[in-house]
């Protein structure tokens, strides 16, 4: 062994064994990895140590007293027995106490079968207690719709508490009382308020904290587990979809979801909305095709639906045709879609309220990985409620912000963070050309403010949000800030909505290469027909519908809608994503597969076969699946080539329409799956608002459905935040 | 009568600063910083003292205090750890009402010895009549431009803050008050790292008694030789002792270590009704309990204490006479343990609860010998097992009352002790 090696490792003893191991590991982890598995209930890797639960002690030579092996880092030399009489003496011991009020209900605990405490109390426990006392009985505490408790199953482990403070960022729970009369309880009895809590269920080593969407609904050793991708923001976190085994329960239902570890996008967390989106699954979905007969709609089988589709589109074939998908579609589905309506010459977008579409810079000129943000010193946000939209970014600016990093942020409204933010507050008009000023003067900060020029320190990151995305000036914004980011070598990154923007836009689907928001133009020329896939043509692409009175609109969706009801002249069943097999690539340029996880509901059937069946129709050659995925796999290469050189932006004016509403749309309203999990919505706010110049008449803005008005220091003078429902929480 | 730290008792108006300069005070604290006298004589003084921490664990004074080094740049913070929580404990409370400013000047001398410049007076929050003696002696301290900001011109900058506790037993363990002066909950920290590395704020800490403190300053000026002479071999100096119990004249006595036990019961006037001595737990209820019949021979030394297996611990020595119920007497005190647990790690958590409900189960008589056996091997499995000494402050009282008193604790839990004075009050 070199010296530089012997330097990095030390030798300890482990039952009885030598080993090399690496230095200052903890002792816990390399038992662990060494086949010993120490029995721990407070120890998390990735929350910090507190060794209360002393459930992990362990026999080191040359100490008197059994060792708690979470808070011991390994030293030269160590002499560690995990398994002799002191250490299983005390483990023993412990395991009693712990189990001492425990209820031993376990058959009719939701976590029996995947309980931490089971497991342990059967390989570390003694199979009698000497106490024959009276058990805890608390009262529980109502969490919100999300997280079901049963605080007198709690061993107060405390990971709650500490993922809580360290990891979510927000202190809801604690520990009260003491002694045995201590519990886990609120503060200020306002459930969780954290996009994060969800995974207090994972962490929680026994039932006391359990998932109430999926309480009672089967046990842990019925279910099957799917790999699978979520699809609710531009990283696609990493998960697993849980469905009943064979001889269980129908394979059509999703059980849970539940994080699988990445390490370059979601650690081991799972935001609530990647967690609780399943439950939408199994609501208002579409059972079969139907078709507009006055003001109702009539049943239609799958092959009298393709004859009519094609009848549509025959009936169009003179006017204009129109296809918008939505940006969580999956690439084989898109690109098949793009193959059969480009027969048709149709124009093919996909429907945001964000404004990505550019001649000169595709969407992957802009790649940042989460690693890179959590080194930077300067995290400058544009527009960015990141916390709630993107959840997985946050957690990286939080760890940024440990490591003494400052977050500079430029906006109309100041949104809610658990970091400091220093906010730069300016008008919807102004925040172009403010930007403008500050890239073009970057080493005076744009004449900004004295903070932000204090803040300035290399490397610097810069994260385009919502509010900017969905800006008229969009186009200009990215310029600048493409432009000037080779200028000042800042790195910078736009945050689309939805899963699979960059493998739709790469596919070829941004119609709209010219720019201006994408849809729009649909409205201001009259379309023949329009095909509408998995989005709500209001509530989605803020279409007009009345004035859509001579299109055909073929609304092809998983779930039924007020404005497809409305406005839908044929409605096809399509899957969500867990039903469906394919390819998403996210922000980061990551292609990531995923396969199918349960059976389609009802009569659904994926946008792919819709378009298999129509090519056959329209005698188009439609490559086969998985040809496509080959064919993406191939044709999408990450962006490793030299920034695109675009010529040097002008500094734009001021945005001189007074009616620019800025319409953020809340974190659990992206798309129609999500709109329709119940807990979710309960759990979280639903309120869209509406940033308008103070000018704009109050009739204006209520023409467009919002009704109630809020003045408040966090947002941009000279300008009125409306609200269409129950209160702004999250802002 | 030699005292060290209740010099009120020869010194009339100590507490004011012009009768303790009078008396010398501030002479080393003075000398310190114009140079005169250097740190290292300090700790070579106190390392001839053989001063032991005065709170419980005895642990060498001048050995804690070499653990900081005065040199290393970075905050370091020195706290005196007033919160006098151990039952039968009442010594610090007189040092503060009476002799405020030699513990100032304590504070102060060890301030800058491990080059802190910031201390903190953590006082348990029911002394508040003490908290406003220390404040009203540090306004007084502060005034004659002893504390502050470059001190008499010394450069060295100290400030001296009195807090109040919130009512705890366990703040009283240093890693706890700790975080309860960081406005967190006080409940100890898993050690290692111990206060001397990462202590308040995560930087190095000395912790120390307020009586420990409050010898320092007689120790710098008499010498470390004086101060060991006064008490013997391997004890050096005073100890305040606290009786309380079955005595006639319940008192805090300030004497030589290696006082023979038997003489502070004397200056106590004796037992109350001419009763013979039970037991008598010497250094506050979770120190062990020694049986009546071994006091002749104990003395009032660490090593003394030591050859009857228990220990000085905080100086609170309680009395019981033959009277004494002796599962009674655990039962309350283990009633105390259980309510003041943290609650932060299993063994005590769970254990507490389980041993007071096992007593009062007891002492109603509800019990058998296999329940003496459940509470001795309950208490022996808390021991050792916990983050902090609170564990093994459950265990010993069990342990040794049990040992000492088998049989009396065999035949309660046979028969209870109902009908004595206070007993249904006591197990409700």
């Amino acid at each position: 062994m070199s010296k530089e090696q012997s330097e990095q490792t030390v030798s300890i003893v482990l039952n009885g064994e030598k080993i090399e191991v690496k230095k200052n590991s903890r002792l816990i982890d390399i038992a662990s990895q060494h086949g010993c598995q120490v029995p721990r209930f407070c120890y998390h890797e990735k929350l910090s140590v507190v060794a209360s639960c002393r459930m992990c002690l362990v026999d080191i030579e040359g100490v008197n007293k059994p060792v708690p092996s979470c808070a011991t880092a390994v030293s030269e030399g160590m002499v560690v027995q995990t398994r002799s009489k002191k250490a299983v003496d005390a483990q023993e011991s412990v395991m009693q106490f712990l189990l001492m009020k425990h209820p031993l209900h376990c058959p009719v605990c939701d976590q029996g079968g995947e309980c931490e405490l089971q497991d342990v109390s059967m390989g570390y426990g003694k199979a009698i207690t000497n106490y024959s006392g009276e058990k805890r009985a608390e009262v529980d505490e109502d969490l919100g719709a999300l997280v079901a408790t049963d605080m007198s199953l709690c061993i107060h482990c405390t990971r709650c508490v500490r993922f809580g403070e360290e990891v979510a960022g927000v202190k809801n729970l604690g520990l009260m009382g003491r002694s045995d009369q201590v519990k886990i309880s609120t503060y200020l009895e306002r459930g969780l308020q954290s996009e994060w809590s969800g995974n207090m269920v994972d962490i929680c080593p026994v039932g006391a904290l359990t998932s109430k969407p999926a309480k009672f609904s089967g046990r842990s050793w019925s279910y099957v587990q799917h790999e699978g991708i979520a699809a609710h923001d531009c990283l696609g976190a990493h998960i697993s979809y849980h469905t009943m085994a064979k001889g269980y329960g129908s394979k059509h239902v999703l059980k849970r979801v539940v994080p699988r570890p990445c390490a370059e996008i979601n650690s081991v967390w799972l935001s609530d909305r990647d967690r609780f989106s399943y439950e939408g699954l199994a609501h208002n979905r579409i059972e079969t095709p139907m078709l507009r007969v006055g003001d109702t709609f009539r049943p239609l089988s799958w092959d009298d639906a393709g004859q009519y589709v094609m009848q549509m589109l025959a009936d169009s074939s003179s006017g204009r045709i129109g296809g918008i998908v939505s940006p969580q579609t999956i690439t084989e589905d898109a690109v098949a879609f793009k193959t059969v309506l480009d027969q048709l010459s149709a124009d093919i977008d996909v429907g945001t309220h964000q404004n990505l579409g550019d001649e000169l810079l595709p969407l992957r000129s802009s790649q940042l990985s989460l690693h890179r943000i959590s080194k930077a010193k300067t995290i400058i946000l544009i527009g960015c409620a990141v916390r709630w939209d993107q959840p997985y970014i946050s957690l990286s600016i939080k760890e940024a912000v440990a490591n003494g990093a400052k977050v500079l942020s430029l906006g109309s409204i100041r949104h809610q963070s658990v970091y400091p933010v220093h906010h730069e507050m300016v008008t919807p008009q102004m925040l172009v050309r403010r930007i403008g000023i500050l890239f073009t003067q970057w080493d005076q900060c744009g004449s900004i403010s004295h903070e932000w020029k204090q803040a300035l320190q290399d490397p610097v990151v810069v994260l385009v949000g919502e509010e900017a995305l969905i800006h008229p000036q969009a186009q200009d914004l990215r310029h600048l800030i493409h432009y000037y980011a080779s200028v000042w070598s800042y790195d910078y990154a736009l945050l689309p909505q939805g899963a699979n923007h960059l493998g739709l836009s790469e596919s070829g689907l941004n119609a709209s290469q010219s720019g201006g928001t994408p849809w729009l133009k649909y409205t201001q020329k009259p379309l023949a027909c329009l095909w509408v896939h998995d989005l709500d043509p209001v509530v989605d692409l803020g279409l007009n519908v009345e004035s859509l009175a001579q299109t055909k609109i073929i609304v092809s969706a998983s779930h039924w809608s007020l404005a497809i009801k409305n406005s839908a002249d044929l409605v096809l069943p399509t899957v969500c994503p867990p039903e469906n097999s394919g390819t998403y690539i996210n922000y980061l340029g990551m292609k990531q597969h995923f396969s199918q996880a349960c059976a389609p509901m009802h009569d659904a059937r994926s946008l792919y076969q819709v378009c298999a069946d129509l090519s056959e129709k329209l005698q188009i050659e439609l490559n086969s699946k998985e040809n496509l995925t080959r064919g993406i796999n191939q044709s999408f290469t990450e962006n490793t080539e030299k920034p695109i050189k675009i010529p040097q932006p002008s500094l734009v004016p001021e945005y001189n329409q007074k009616l620019m509403p800025i319409v953020l749309t809340p974190w659990v309203q992206t798309d129609l799956w999500v709109r329709n999990a119940p807990s979710l919505q309960k759990a979280y706010p639903k309120t869209k608002v509406a940033l308008v110049h103070k000018e704009v008449s109050a009739k204006d803005i209520q023409a467009l459905g919002y009704t109630q008005t809020l003045q408040s220091q966090d947002i941009a003078v000279g300008a009125v935040l409306y609200y269409n429902s129950d209160g702004v929480e999250g802002l | 009568m030699t005292e060290v730290c209740l010099r009120h008792q020869s010194v009339a108006g100590i507490h004011q600063l012009a009768v303790y300069e009078s008396v010398g005070g501030y002479a080393t604290w003075r000398a310190l910083l114009a140079g005169k006298i250097k740190p290292e004589y300090i700790l070579q003084e106190l390392k001839r003292s053989q001063l032991r921490g005065r709170g419980g664990a005895g642990f060498l004074t001048s050995m804690k205090w070499q653990f900081m080094n005065r040199g290393t740049p970075g905050d370091k913070f020195l706290i005196c750890n007033s919160d006098e929580g151990e039952p039968g404990t009442f010594k610090d409370t007189l040092i503060m009402k009476h002799n405020p400013h030699q513990l100032i000047e304590g504070i102060a001398i060890c301030s800058y010895v491990i080059g802190a410049s910031r201390a903190y007076n953590y006082i348990r929050g029911e002394y508040l009549q003490e908290y406003h003696q220390v404040e009203r002696a540090l306004y007084e301290a502060k005034e004659a431009g002893l504390l502050g900001a470059n001190i008499l011109g010394s450069g060295f900058n100290l400030c001296i803050e009195n807090l109040l506790g919130a009512g705890s037993y366990i703040v009283g363990e240093e890693t706890a008050m700790m975080e309860s002066i960081e406005g967190k909950r006080a409940m100890p920290r898993n050690k290692p790292p111990f206060p001397a590395v990462s202590g308040l704020y995560g930087c190095p800490t000395t912790i120390n008694n307020t009586e420990t403190l409050a010898s320092v300053p007689m120790i710098v000026s008499k010498g470390g030789d004086w101060f060991k002479s006064l008490g013997v071999e391997n004890s050096g100096g005073t100890k305040i002792f606290c009786v309380s119990g079955h005595v006639v004249n319940p008192g805090t006595f300030e004497l030589p270590m290696g006082v023979p036990m038997q003489n502070l019961i004397d200056l106590c006037g004796g037992v109350r009704h001419n009763r013979r001595i039970k037991a008598v737990i010497p250094g506050g209820t979770s120190m062990r309990v020694i049986p009546g019949h071994t006091i002749p021979e104990v003395t009032m030394d660490y090593d003394g204490l030591a050859r009857v297996n228990s220990a000085v611990g905080s100086g609170g020595m309680i009395v019981m006479d033959e009277t004494t119920s002796m599962p009674m007497a655990l039962m309350h005190m283990m009633h105390f343990y259980h309510q003041e647990s943290c609650g932060q790690c299993t063994p005590c958590r769970e254990g507490s609860g389980w041993i007071s409900q096992a007593l009062k189960q007891l002492v109603k008589g509800d019990g058998s010998v296999a329940l003496v056996d459940e509470i001795y091997q309950v208490a022996s499995s808390i021991e050792g097992r916990t983050i902090c000494a609170f564990g093994e402050a459950i265990t010993w009282p069990v342990t040794s009352f049990i040992d000492h008193f088998r049989e009396e604790f065999d035949r309660t839990a046979e028969l209870g002790v109902k009908g004595r004075p206070g007993f249904e009050w006591s197990i409700t």
